[in-house]
C-alpha cells in the first residue's frame, strides 16, 4: 500500500495541471465551439514570462500576477477578438487550423523575442519546494506538490461558483448552440464568449506557472505533452463535462505516476508505453465513445446564412488573362529550372530542391484536406514512415534508395489506410485529434526504436544512383532534376484523383455528408482511399527528403512539423496543386532569405511565425491568403483590361440565395 | 407478402428522442407507381419517418422493408443502392459542384457502386450517362443550367435539382420531404409533373407536403400523421373531411 501511495501521489500534482487545462479546454469548447490546441502554447508563454520575470528579480507574487492575471487574459481576449470570433461556427476546418496556427506561432514568437537560451526552473509560488509539509501514509508531500494541489482546488471552487450561478450557466450553454441566436434574444453573446476565452486562458496560464517548477528546464515540448494529457482528460468528459474533465486529469496523472513507478526503468514498457499513455487514452476515447463521434452534429441553426466560399480564381478569370498567366507561369518555371542548373549557387540550389521535396509532401495535404475536407495532423508522421522505411532498407538490405522510396510510399500508404480504419466514423475535430494522437504516439513510442527511426545519431541515407549517374557526386543539380520529375508525376496523379469519380465523391462528401450518402456514396471507401493516397505521397516525399539530407534521425518527423505543414499549406491554398507547390518553394525560399538575417532572426522560426499568421487569416480567406491575393490582383488586372464592363455581376445573386442550402460554408478545406 | 405491388413497408416504427416520442408504432405501405401524401402539422414526425426509411436515423423499434426485404441497420448509402432515393427538407446539395456533376455523382454512386476500377475513371459523363442526365435536366427545366455551380442558383432550381438527383438512375422508392417549399407556381407544376412521371414509371413516391393543393392534385392516397401517430388515411377528400384531421390541423376549437 505504501509503495502504491508513493508512486501514485507524485502523479497528482501533474494530474492537477492536466485537469486545469482540461477544464479550460472544455470551457472554451462549450462556449465558443473552438477546441483550442493553443492552450499548451499559452501555458508555455505564461510560464516563460513568469520565469524571465523571477530571473530578473521581480517578486514572485508580482510575476505571477503579470503572467497569469495580465498576460494570459489579454492573450485570450486578443485571440477571441481578432481570430476565433471571425470564424463561422460550422467551419470546423478553420477552427482547427486557427488553433493549430496559434500553437505553432506562440512558442516560436517567444523564441524570437527572448532568444532560445536555456531557462531553468522558476521558483514556486508560495511554498518551499524543498520542505516536506505533510505525510500521506509514509509518503512525504513537498511544498511544490502541495501548492499545486491547493491552487487547483481553488480554481475548481471559483469555477463551480461561477458556472453554478444558473443564469450565467444557461447563457453559456445557449452561446454554444448558436451565438447568433443568443444575440437575437438580446443577449450580448460576444461578452460571454470573451469572458470564456479570458477565463480559460487564465487557467492555461496558471497551469503553466504551476508546471514550470516541476521540470528542471523550461521547454515548450513539455507543454505540448501537457496539452495532449489535457485533451485526453477532456475527452474523458466528452469534451463537455467539466467535473469529469477534472477527474480525468487527476486520474491520468496518477496512472502515469503508477506506471512510472511499477515499470522498471529499463523495460520496454517504461520507454515505450509510459510516454504514450495520454495519446493512447485519447485515441481509444475518440474511437470508442459514441458521444465523441457525435460532436460534429451540433450545428448552428443560422449557419445557412453564411455565403459559400468563392470559386477559385483560376476557374473564373477571363480567357486572355488565363492564357497570359499560364504562359507566364510556364516561362517562369522553365527559367527557374534552367537557373538552378546553371548559375544559382549551391545553397540556393539545395533550398529549391528541398522546396520541391516539400511540395510533394504538401500535395498529400492537398489530397486529404483540400479534396477530402479533413484536417490531418500527422502528415509528417506519414512522411517519416516513408523516410525510415527507405533508409532502413538502404542501410540494412542495400536496397537502392529510389526503390526504397517507392517501398516507403507503399508502407506509408498502408499505415495511412490502417490509420483511417478507426477514423472511419469520425469527422472534423475528433478526426483531427485522433491524427494528432497518432502523430504523438509515433513520436514517442515507435520512432525512438532503432528498428524504426534508427539510432539517435541518425541513419546515413544514400543519394540515388541511376545507371552510371551518381546523384551524390553531381552536387544537388542531378537530384533537383530527379525530384522535379517525381513532383510532376505526383502532381499529375493528384490532378487525376481530383478529376476522377472518387474526387467527385469526395467533394460531395465534403460539402454535405448526408446528401452524398443518400446517393449511394460509401464514405468509408472514399476516406480510406484518400488517406492511403495521401499517406503514400507523404511517404514518398519523406523518403526523398531523407535522401536529400543524406541523413535521417528519429526526431526529424515530429508532430510539430505536421502542424507546421498544415499551417504552411493552408496559407498558400489547400485546394489547388499550385498551392502546394507554392507552399513548398515559398517555405524554403523564405527560410533561405531569412538566413541572411543576424542571430536568432535568421533561425527560420520567423518563417514559421509568418506562415502561422498567414494561416490565421484562413477564417477570412478559406481559399488561402495567397489564393486570395491572386484573386484581388486578377480582378484588378481584369478591370484594367476592360474598363467598360462591370466585373462579376453573377456573384450578387450568389450571396443572396444561399440561405436555403445546407451549411454551404462548412468544411471547405 | 400479401400484395406484391407493395414496394415499401413500414412496420410498427417508433422513435424516441430522449423523452419525446416522435413516432409511435407507425405502419405504412407504399405500392409501385403510387404517390402517397404524408401530411400533418409541424412536428408530427414526418421528417423523422423519412429519415428512418432513408437510414439517416435509427428507429427505437420497428422495421422498414423494401420489396419485402428487411433493411435492418443498413447505412444510408446501401439503402440508396438498393433503390431508395430521397430529398431533404433542408436542401443538402454540394454548393461548389455544377448541376451536371450532382447528377453524375448520383448516377455513378447508384450504378457503379463497388467497382473499384471506376473510382479513378474520369468524372465526365459517358455518352449513355450524358443522355440520361440530359433527360432529367429537360424534365426538371434545368437544361440551361447544367454547368452552373449550385451556389449561384436560387432555391427553386436547387429543390428541382435535388429531386432530379434522387430520381436519376431509377430508384424504386422516392422520399420527397417538402419539395415544394420555396417554389413558385411554375416550378410547382413542374414538380407535380415530375412526380407523376416518376410514378408512371413504377416508382413509389412518398410525398411529405404542407401544400394541400399539391397533395390533392398529385396524390393517390394520403396518410395523416399527428404527434407521431397515423390518425387517418385514405383518399384526399375523405381524409380531409375527418374531424380528427381537422382538429389536428386547426386546433381543438373545430371539434
Ligand atoms: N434530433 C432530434 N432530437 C430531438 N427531438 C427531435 C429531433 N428531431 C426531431 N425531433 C422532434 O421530433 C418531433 C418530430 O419532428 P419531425 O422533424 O419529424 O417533424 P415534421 O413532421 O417533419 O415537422 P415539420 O413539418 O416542421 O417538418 C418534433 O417534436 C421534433 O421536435
Ligand atoms: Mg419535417
Amino acid at each position: 500500500m505504501s509503495t502504491f501511495l508513493s508512486y501514485a501521489l507524485p502523479g497528482i500534482p501533474f494530474g492537477c495541471t492536466y485537469a486545469i487545462v482540461a477544464m479550460g479546454l472544455v470551457l472554451t469548447y462549450r462556449t465558443t465551439g473552438v477546441f483550442n490546441f493553443g492552450f499548451g502554447a499559452q501555458a508555455f508563454v505564461s510560464a516563460y514570462l513568469y520565469t524571465v520575470l523571477t530571473e530578473n528579480g521581480v517578486p514572485v507574487g508580482l510575476a505571477c500576477v503579470l503572467s497569469v492575471l495580465v498576460l494570459a487574459p489579454v492573450l485570450g481576449g486578443v485571440l477571441d477578438r481578432f481570430l476565433f470570433r471571425r470564424i463561422a461556427p460550422t467551419n470546423t476546418t478553420a477552427k482547427v487550423v486557427s488553433a493549430v496556427a496559434v500553437s505553432v506561432a506562440l512558442p516560436e514568437l517567444v523564441n524570437l523575442v527572448f532568444g532560445s537560451a536555456t531557462r531553468f526552473a522558476p521558483p514556486t509560488l508560495f511554498l518551499d519546494p524543498g520542505r516536506v509539509y505533510l505525510h500521506v501514509g509514509a509518503t512525504p508531500v513537498n511544498g511544490l506538490e502541495l501548492e499545486t494541489v491547493l491552487v487547483s482546488a481553488g480554481v475548481v471552487v471559483v469555477l463551480s461558483a461561477l458556472l453554478g450561478a444558473s443564469r450565467l450557466g444557461l447563457t453559456i450553454r445557449a452561446a454554444v448552440e448558436s451565438p447568433r441566436l443568443l444575440e437575437l434574444e438580446g443577449i450580448r453573446a460576444d461578452r460571454v464568449l470573451l469572458a470564456a476565452w479570458m477565463g480559460s486562458s487564465v487557467m492555461a496560464g496558471l497551469a503553466g506557472v504551476l508546471l514550470a517548477p516541476q521540470y528542471p528546464t523550461l521547454q515548450s515540448n513539455d507543454y505540448a505533452v501537457l496539452l495532449v494529457a489535457a485533451l485526453a482528460a477532456a475527452a474523458l468528459g466528452n469534451l463537455a463535462d467539466i467535473p469529469l474533465a477534472l477527474v480525468g486529469g487527476i486520474v491520468l496523472g496518477v496512472v502515469e505516476g503508477l506506471a512510472a513507478g511499477y515499470f522498471s526503468p529499463t523495460s520496454v514498457w517504461h520507454t515505450g508505453l509510459l510516454p504514450a499513455i495520454p495519446f493512447l487514452l485519447l485515441a481509444l476515447l475518440l474511437v470508442g465513445r459514441r458521444k465523441m463521434r457525435a460532436l460534429e452534429e451540433n450545428e448552428d441553426p443560422l449557419a445557412g446564412c453564411d455565403p459559400p466560399p468563392p470559386p477559385s480564381i483560376t476557374l473564373t478569370r477571363s480567357h486572355e488573362l488565363d492564357r497570359v498567366i499560364k504562359v507566364g507561369g510556364r516561362i517562369l518555371a522553365v527559367a527557374a529550372v534552367l537557373s538552378v542548373l546553371t548559375w544559382v549557387p549551391g545553397d540556393w540550389g539545395f533550398a529549391l530542391t528541398a522546396g520541391l521535396v516539400y511540395s510533394i509532401i504538401f500535395l498529400s495535404i492537398t489530397l486529404i484536406t483540400g479534396l477530402g475536407g479533413e484536417v490531418s495532423l500527422c502528415q509528417a508522421t506519414f512522411a517519416g514512415v516513408g523516410a525510415f522505411a527507405a533508409a532502413q532498407l538502404a542501410v540494412h538490405q542495400g536496397l537502392p534508395i529510389l526503390l526504397g522510396a517507392v517501398v516507403g510510399a507503399v508502407v506509408a500508404a498502408g499505415v495511412g489506410a490502417i490509420g483511417a480504419l478507426p477514423a472511419l466514423r469520425l469527422r472534423g475535430l475528433p478526426l483531427a485529434l485522433l491524427t494528432l494522437a497518432l502523430a504523438l504516439l509515433a513520436d514517442n513510442a515507435v520512432f525512438p526504436y532503432s528498428w524504426a527511426g534508427g539510432p539517435p545519431v541518425g541513419l546515413v541515407v544514400p543519394r540515388p544512383v541511376i545507371g552510371s549517374l551518381n546523384l551524390a557526386t553531381t552536387s544537388t543539380k542531378g537530384f533537383f532534376v530527379l525530384v522535379l520529375v517525381v513532383l510532376v508525376l505526383c502532381a499529375a496523379g493528384v490532378k487525376l484523383v481530383q478529376r476522377s469519380t472518387v474526387g467527385l465523391y469526395l467533394e460531395a462528401l465534403r460539402a454535405s455528408p448526408v446528401g452524398a450518402e443518400s446517393l449511394g456514396i460509401n464514405p468509408s471507401v472514399a476516406k480510406v482511399l484518400v488517406f492511403a493516397l495521401s499517406a503514400g505521397l507523404a511517404g514518398l516525399g519523406g523518403a526523398l527528403y531523407a535522401s536529400l539530407q543524406q541523413t535521417v534521425t528519429p526526431a526529424d518527423f515530429n508532430y510539430e512539423l505536421s502542424l507546421v505543414f498544415v499551417v504552411v499549406v493552408v496559407t498558400t491554398g489547400v485546394r489547388t496543386i499550385e498551392g502546394a507547390i507554392q507552399a513548398g518553394i515559398g517555405f524554403t525560399v523564405l527560410q533561405q532569405l531569412l538566413s541572411y538575417l543576424p542571430g536568432r532572426w535568421g533561425s527560420g522560426g520567423i518563417a514559421i511565425v509568418l506562415f502561422a499568421f498567414g494561416a490565421l487569416t484562413y477564417a477570412a480567406h478559406p481559399e488561402g491568403v495567397v489564393e486570395y491575393e491572386k484573386r484581388v490582383w486578377t480582378e484588378r488586372a481584369e478591370r484594367l483590361l476592360r474598363r467598360d464592363q462591370p466585373p462579376h455581376d453573377g456573384l450578387v445573386i450568389a450571396t443572396s440565395t444561399v440561405g436555403a442550402l445546407e451549411h454551404p460554408g462548412a468544411d471547405d478545406g | 407478402m400479401a400484395d406484391d405491388r407493395v414496394v415499401l413497408a413500414v412496420r410498427s416504427l417508433s422513435v424516441n428522442f430522449g423523452g419525446v416520442v416522435a413516432l409511435d408504432h407507425v405502419d405504412l405501405e407504399l405500392r409501385r407507381g403510387e404517390i402517397v401524401g404524408l401530411v400533418g402539422p409541424n412536428g408530427a414526425g414526418k421528417s423523422t419517418l423519412v429519415n428512418c426509411v432513408g437510414g439517416q436515423l435509427e428507429p427505437s423499434s420497428g422495421s422498414v422493408l423494401l420489396e419485402g426485404i428487411e433493411l435492418g441497420d443498413a447505412p444510408p448509402f446501401q439503402r440508396a443502392r438498393l433503390g431508395i432515393g430521397r430529398t431533404f427538407q433542408r436542401v443538402a446539395l454540394f454548393p461548389e459542384l455544377s448541376v451536371e456533376a450532382h447528377l453524375l455523382a448520383a448516377l455513378r454512386a447508384r450504378h457503379r457502386a463497388g467497382q473499384w476500377s471506376q473510382l479513378l475513371a474520369r468524372a465526365r459523363p459517358s455518352t449513355a450517362e450524358g443522355a440520361e442526365i440530359v433527360d432529367v435536366l429537360n424534365q426538371l427545366g434545368l437544361a440551361d443550367l447544367a454547368q452552373a455551380p449550385v451556389a449561384s442558383l436560387p432555391l427553386g432550381p436547387c429543390r428541382m435539382l435535388e429531386l432530379g438527383r434522387a430520381l436519376i438512375g431509377r430508384p424504386r422508392v422516392l422520399l420527397a420531404d417538402e419539395p415544394s417549399s420555396g417554389l413558385d407556381r411554375w416550378e410547382a407544376s413542374k414538380l407535380t409533373g415530375t412526380l407523376q412521371l416518376a410514378a408512371s414509371r413504377g416508382i413509389g413516391v412518398l410525398l411529405v407536403e404542407h401544400d394541400l393543393g399539391l397533395v390533392a392534385t398529385a396524390c393517390d392516397r394520403v396518410v395523416v400523421l399527428d404527434v407521431g401517430r397515423v390518425i387517418a388515411q385514405g383518399r384526399f377528400e375523405e381524409v380531409m373531411a375527418d374531424p380528427a384531421v381537422r382538429r389536428a390541423y386547426l386546433g381543438e376549437a373545430v371539434a
